[in-house]
């Protein structure tokens, strides 16, 4: 399977792939900043919680905001996820990352500190990583 | 549906509203070995359907539950699967039902999953969670409780078919509350009740839940004899348009928007409803790679949302949770697909390899077979700039089983010229609605005011 490493267009909000060089719905063309950003962002590991992984998640978009880009970075995960006959690297490339959201499951709990009455984390602002146990 | 029916009036009465189960399938084939890949995808998050069992008689619920199954699980037999789970590293379980805590011994089994030290939370109809139950949820270890609330209090109430459903899940929120339970809530977004979303998430806002799950009600289980219930694929533009007035307001509250994957896909929202997710979009269906289901008999299946029939991959009473993970062909679905596998629209898409068409319990409970996903941002978008929309027409009727559908075909078609332009306006602004559903709104409020006042104060179903 192959995967597309996607930037959101700074005109049109629509993802385009960081390969095209410009993007196919309103023509604006994608930065080599843009592209260096994405392919130098952090991996996550399938193994985290829901909640940490949106933790996590949260923090690297926040870190990603201040250059207006978002990416893929399924193209690593941690070497506990991987059964030693696995490809080093290439599996989660191959594979991408799980859909987090089955429509029969319920919102993931906020993290751990963020207390029970005061409405909860916001992670695109920035809430602080749930305790994660890998 | 004409603007002057009621979108809720009598329930179809060829079904039943809540069937005995059929046993389980037992016995099913599994493959000889496990691949790599299916040792390397892990269920991180699992969905166990404690019972069938319950206290509401929602419309659009996808199991028809109501009655027990007729071979659920006993304690023994649940807690061997709460080992079971922590042992195949499943990190979240959320319990549903049915209704849960209907179960006696739901609360064993609850503390038996926290004191694995798995994140334990519910989703629940709330008709009768009071606050000892809340205390005593407190007390094993539930880390957050989604109370599923469809609209403003007339419309849910139709909704769920018992009176009195909506102060019910809302006073369910409180309880959990004051038990020092964080709070969230689970919506389905309907066609009546569309333009009820934005009212009754200030509401939730006010009863202070830390997350909102939105999804839309999808022709599954008794939600298939209602076709009046579901949004057309071209109501997509109005959803999202109503999901970026929300999430709005719900960045200014500090209230996370957890779509489902049920929910986009692609359009100029999705960094806005997705950027703090790892790919910072959607991915794929993520069936049998990181979700796992549970029906209450053992049935075991990669997503919960899932047609009981061609997803059940086997029987907890036959095989080891983690020989069903890894060797049966329902579960493994997702986990080699390509762009191949898909079919019409979809199949030539730009976004086709990652999307791979989006959730495959939409595709599957509308056209019969997953691989093509007319409920996508993206692809109205493209339609839209041709002038055209689709909609889907119910060929095949359910055959009234739990997690049963119908067959519906698609048809594309022009928008009428008065709505192309409204349509126009609203991916550009975005702000209103289309013109059939403002017309249509007044009406529709009215007769789930009146619909209301005969409902049932309970059910029962024995
Ligand atoms: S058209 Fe299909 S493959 Fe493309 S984004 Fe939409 S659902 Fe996904």
């Amino acid at each position: 399977m192959a995967r597309h490493t996607h930037i959101p267009c700074t005109q049109c909000a629509r993802h385009v792939r960081a390969t095209d060089p410009q993007c196919p719905f309103c023509g604006t063309a994608i930065t080599e900043a843009q592209r260096l950003s994405v392919a130098s962002a952090p991996s996550l590991s399938h193994r985290l919680s829901r909640s940490a992984m949106l933790a996590v998640g949260a923090s690297l978009t926040l870190g990603a905001c201040a250059s207006t880009t978002s990416g893929d970075r399924d193209g690593q995960v941690t070497a506990d996820a991987r059964p030693d006959a696995m490809d080093e690297g290439t599996i989660g490339a191959l594979y991408g990352d799980p859909g987090p959201a089955p429509e029969y499951g319920a919102p993931p709990p906020p993290p751990m500190d963020a207390g029970d009455s005061d409405g909860g984390p916001a992670p695109r602002y920035g809430a602080p990583p749930a305790p994660v146990a890998v | 549906m004409k603007d002057t029916e009621s979108p809720l009036g009598p329930r179809p009465k060829l079904l039943p509203i809540a069937p005995k189960a059929a046993p389980g399938r037992r016995h099913l084939p599994l493959a000889q070995g496990a691949r790599p890949v299916d040792q390397y995808w892990r269920p991180l998050y699992a969905v166990w359907e404690l019972t069938l069992q319950c206290d509401l008689a929602c419309r659009h619920c996808g199991s028809r539950a109501g009655r027990s199954r007729p071979d659920e699980l006993d304690t023994r037999e649940s807690l061997d699967l709460v080992d079971q789970m922590h042992a195949m590293g499943v990190k979240e379980v959320t319990l549903i039902g049915g209704e849960a805590y209907l179960r006696k011994d739901w609360l064993v089994i609850a503390k038996a999953i926290a004191d694995k030290g798995m994140e334990l939370t519910m989703t629940t109809g709330g008709r009768n969670l009071d606050d000892e139950k809340a205390r005593a949820m407190k007390a094993v270890g539930f880390r957050s409780v989604s109370v599923s609330i469809d609209g403003l209090e007339p419309m849910h109430d139709a909704l769920r078919g018992v009176k009195g459903s909506w102060k019910a899940a809302f006073r369910a929120l409180k309880s959990l509350k004051a038990a020092g339970i964080p709070v969230s809530v689970n919506t389905q977004i309907t066609r009546p009740g569309l333009t009820q979303i934005e009212d009754t998430f200030d509401l939730l806002v006010q009863a202070g839940v830390h997350a909102w799950q939105v999804s839309q009600t999808v022709p599954m289980g008794r939600a298939a004899d209602e076709p009046d219930l579901l949004l057309e694929p071209f109501q997509v533009l109005e959803t999202m348009a109503v999901l970026y007035r929300i999430k709005k307001k719900a960045d200014a509250a500090r209230v996370r928007i957890w779509p489902g994957n049920d929910i986009g896909y692609f359009g100029p929202y999705e960094t806005m409803l997705r950027g703090n997710m790892p790919r910072g979009h959607m991915s794929s269906c993520g069936a049998g790679r990181m979700t796992l289901g549970i029906e209450a008999n053992g049935a075991i299946k990669g997503c919960p949302s899932l047609p009981t029939r061609e997803y059940t991959g086997g029987n907890l009473r036959d095989e080891t949770l983690k020989d069903i993970w890894e060797r049966s062909e329902p579960l493994r679905f997702t986990r080699e697909r390509t762009v191949e596998d898909l079919w019409g629209f979809c199949r030539t898409c730009y976004y086709a390899e990652d999307c791979l068409a989006g959730c495959s319990w939409t595709s599957h409970v509308f056209l019969g077979r997953i691989g093509n996903n007319p409920f996508c941002h993206h692809r109205t978008l493209e339609l839209l700039r041709e002038g055209k929309r689709e909609r889907m027409v119910l060929k095949t009727a359910a055959p009234g089983e739990p997690f049963d559908y119908g067959i519906f075909e698609i048809v594309v078609e022009d928008w009428p010229a008065d709505e192309l332009a409204r349509a126009r306006e609203l991916v550009a602004t975005p702000e209103g609605f289309l013109l059939h559903t403002e017309r249509a709104q007044a009406g529709i409020r009215a007769r789930f005011e009146a619909r209301a006042q005969d409902l049932p104060d309970s059910v029962d179903y024995d």
